[in-house]
C-alpha cells in the first residue's frame, strides 16, 4: 500500500535513525508490522531510538503511560498517526 | 504519585497466592513483563521450592535451552495484564516485618545462563545464600547508604542479573521503594522521578543513559544513576551527572556471579571489589571466588592490584594484543577512543580473532558525527603507540550492539563481513 507524504517523512526517520541502509523507505508497508520477528525486526532498543528521534523532529515525547504504546509501535501507520494527533492537539 | 504503595503484609499475600496456584513442577520460566508481578512471581516459586529459570533471552530457543535443565518447568506470564503501576514500598528496618519468604540458604532459588562462545548457553545455579550475602555486602556501599528512603527505578528488566539484584532484590532489604511502572522511555523515567516523593535513583546501562540525555525534556534531578553491562564513556559521565545533577555509580559484574565491584568513574578508574569477594592472579588471568561460590570464577577481564583494596581494569583477558613487540590492552585502546572530543561510539578489533585474515594491525569502527577519519586518527597517535593506531579506522553511523549494550563477536563479525562483500 502507498504511504501518504506524513508516513514516507517517518518512514525516512525510522531508516535514518537506525541506520537501515539496506531498507528503502519507500519500501516499508504502512501497515506491516515493525517489531519482533516480523517486517523489520526492530527491537526495545530500536523503540528507545525512535522515540528520541520523533521527540526532536517532532517534539512528541512517547512514554510508555500511553496505554497503547504498543499500539503505537505496531506500524508505521499508527505511529504517523499518533505523532500527527499529538501535533494537532 | 500514581499507583499506590504496596504494603509487606500484601507482598506476602501476594506471593502465597501465587504460589499456590503455580502448577506442581521442578522450575519456572518467570515471563511477566510487570515488574511487581515478576517480583512476585519470582518469589511465589522460591516459596514452592521451584528454581527461576532465566534465559539470557526471550527467544524460544533460548527458553527451550533453558528448560532442558529440569523435568517439569511451567512458564508463567502477565501477557494479559492490565494495571500498569504498583509500588513496592518494603522498609524491613522500619516495622521488623519479613520481607520475605523464610527459604533454606541453600536452596537453589534461580539459574542464570551466559551464551557460551560456541553451542548450548552455561547454566549458573543461585542459592539463596549466594542472594542473601549480596544483600548485606553490596548495598553497604550504596552511595549515599542504603536506609535513605529513595524511589528506585530501572531500565532493566528483572531476568537479567544486574536488574534481579538491584530492581528486585534491594527493595527487599534497603529502604527503596521500586517503581513498578512504566520505566523504559526517557519520558517515563523523567515523570517517575517528578512524581516522586523521596530523592530517586535510576538503575540503567549506557544505551539508554544516552537516549535519557538526547531527551529534550526538562532534567529532573535524580540523586544516584547506576550504570552496568558496558563501560561508560567519560561524557556520558559527564553528561549525566551535569544535567540530572546525579551521582553516577558504575558497577562491574558478570552473569556468572552478579555485582562484582563499583566505582565513582568521575573520581576514579580504580575499581573496589565488593567485601565478599577474593581475587587471584593466575598467569594472565584474574579469578575471583566467595565463601558462597561452589568454586572460583575466571574474569572476563584482567586486574591490577593497586594500593587500598582497590582495582585496576587492565583489560579483556582475551584482548591483550601484541603489536610489533608492544603488549596493549582492546579495553585500554577504546577507553582512549570513546574519551576523544566528538566520539560517540566505537570499538578497537583484532581482525584474526573474528576470523579474518591477518593484517598485522588492529581495525577500528567509530560513530563520531562531523568528524573526519584523518582528525580521530591524529587524536589517537596523540595518546596511543602508533602500533596500535587503527587500519583501517571506518567512520559509521552506529555499532552492531544488543539490547543490553553488549557488542558480541559474532555481531561484531557479520558487520565487518558486509565491509568486505
Amino acid at each position: 500500500m502507498a504511504q501518504t507524504p506524513e508516513q514516507a517523512r517517518m518512514a525516512a526517520l525510522i531508516v535514518e535513525i537506525l541506520n537501515l541502509e539496506d531498507v528503502e523507505p519507500a519500501s516499508i508497508d504502512p501497515h506491516a508490522i515493525l517489531f519482533e520477528d516480523e517486517g523489520l525486526a526492530l527491537d526495545s532498543i530500536d523503540a528507545l531510538e525512535i522515540a528520541v528521534a520523533i521527540a526532536e523532529e517532532y517534539n512528541v515525547h512517547i512514554s510508555a503511560e500511553d496505554e497503547q504504546t504498543k499500539e503505537i509501535f505496531a506500524t508505521l501507520a499508527n505511529l504517523t498517526a499518533h505523532v500527527a494527533q499529538e501535533t494537532s492537539a | 504519585m500514581a499507583g499506590h504503595a504496596i504494603s509487606v503484609a500484601q507482598f506476602h499475600a501476594d506471593i502465597e497466592a501465587v504460589a499456590d496456584a503455580l502448577p506442581p513442577g521442578d522450575a519456572i520460566v518467570n515471563l511477566c513483563a510487570e515488574r511487581y508481578r515478576f517480583t512476585v512471581t519470582f518469589f511465589a516459586a522460591c516459596l514452592r521450592g521451584q528454581c527461576n529459570l532465566l534465559p539470557s533471552q526471550r527467544t524460544p530457543a533460548a527458553i527451550a535451552s533453558a528448560r532442558r535443565h529440569f523435568e517439569h518447568v511451567s512458564v508463567v506470564s502477565d501477557e494479559n495484564a492490565s494495571e500498569t503501576e504498583h509500588r513496592i514500598a518494603l522498609n524491613p528496618g522500619s516495622n521488623g516485618e519479613r520481607v520475605t519468604p523464610e527459604l533454606a540458604l541453600d536452596q537453589v532459588v534461580a539459574m542464570a545462563f551466559t551464551s557460551g562462545s560456541t553451542g548450548e548457553p552455561q547454566a549458573h545455579p543461585k542459592t539463596w545464600r549466594m542472594f542473601s550475602t549480596w544483600r548485606h555486602t553490596h548495598l553497604a556501599h550504596f552511595p549515599g547508604g542504603h536506609m535513605t528512603p529513595r524511589l528506585l527505578i530501572s531500565t532493566v528488566p528483572s531476568w537479567h542479573m544486574y536488574g534481579l539484584e538491584w530492581a528486585l532484590l534491594a527493595p527487599t532489604v534497603a529502604a527503596f521503594t521500586i517503581h513498578c511502572g512504566p520505566d523504559f522511555f526517557p519520558d517515563d523515567i523523567c515523570s517517575a522521578v517528578e512524581a516522586a516523593d523521596t530523592e530517586a535513583v535510576l538503575v540503567s546501562t549506557p544505551v539508554h543513559l544516552r537516549a535519557l540525555l538526547k531527551s529534550r525534556r526538562k532534567p529532573p534531578t535524580i540523586s544516584v544513576v547506576m550504570s552496568a553491562t558496558a563501560p561508560i564513556e567519560a561524557t556520558l559521565v559527564a553528561g549525566i551527572e551535569e544535567t540530572f545533577n546525579a551521582d553516577l555509580f558504575e558497577i562491574y559484574g558478570c552473569s556468572e556471579i552478579g555485582s562484582i565491584a563499583s566505582r565513582h568513574p568521575r573520581h576514579t578508574d580504580l575499581w573496589r571489589f565488593f567485601p565478599c569477594f577474593t581475587l587471584d592472579q593466575r598467569g594472565e588471568e584474574t579469578w575471583i571466588s566467595a565463601q558462597e561460590m561452589p568454586e572460583a570464577v575466571c574474569l572476563a577481564d584482567r586486574f591490577e592490584p593497586q594500593a587500598d583494596h582497590r582495582h585496576r581494569l587492565i583489560g579483556r583477558s582475551t584482548e591483550l594484543v601484541k603489536i610489533a613487540g608492544k603488549r596493549e590492552s582492546i579495553s585500554h585502546l577504546n577507553s582512549v577512543l570513546l574519551s576523544l572530543p566528538g566520539v560517540e561510539d566505537g570499538v578497537f578489533y583484532d581482525p584474526t580473532r573474528l576470523g579474518f585474515a591477518d593484517t598485522g594491525r588492529l581495525g577500528a569502527l567509530v560513530v563520531a558525527p562531523g568528524r573526519e577519519p584523518q582528525d580521530i586518527r591524529n587524536a589517537l597517535a596523540a595518546q596511543i603507540d602508533n602500533a596500535f593506531l587503527p587500519r583501517p579506522l571506518r567512520m559509521v553511523e552506529a555499532l552492531p550492539r544488543e539490547r543490553t549494550s553488549k557488542l558480541t563477536r559474532t555481531s561484531l563479525r557479520r558487520f565487518l563481513e558486509a565491509f568486505n562483500d
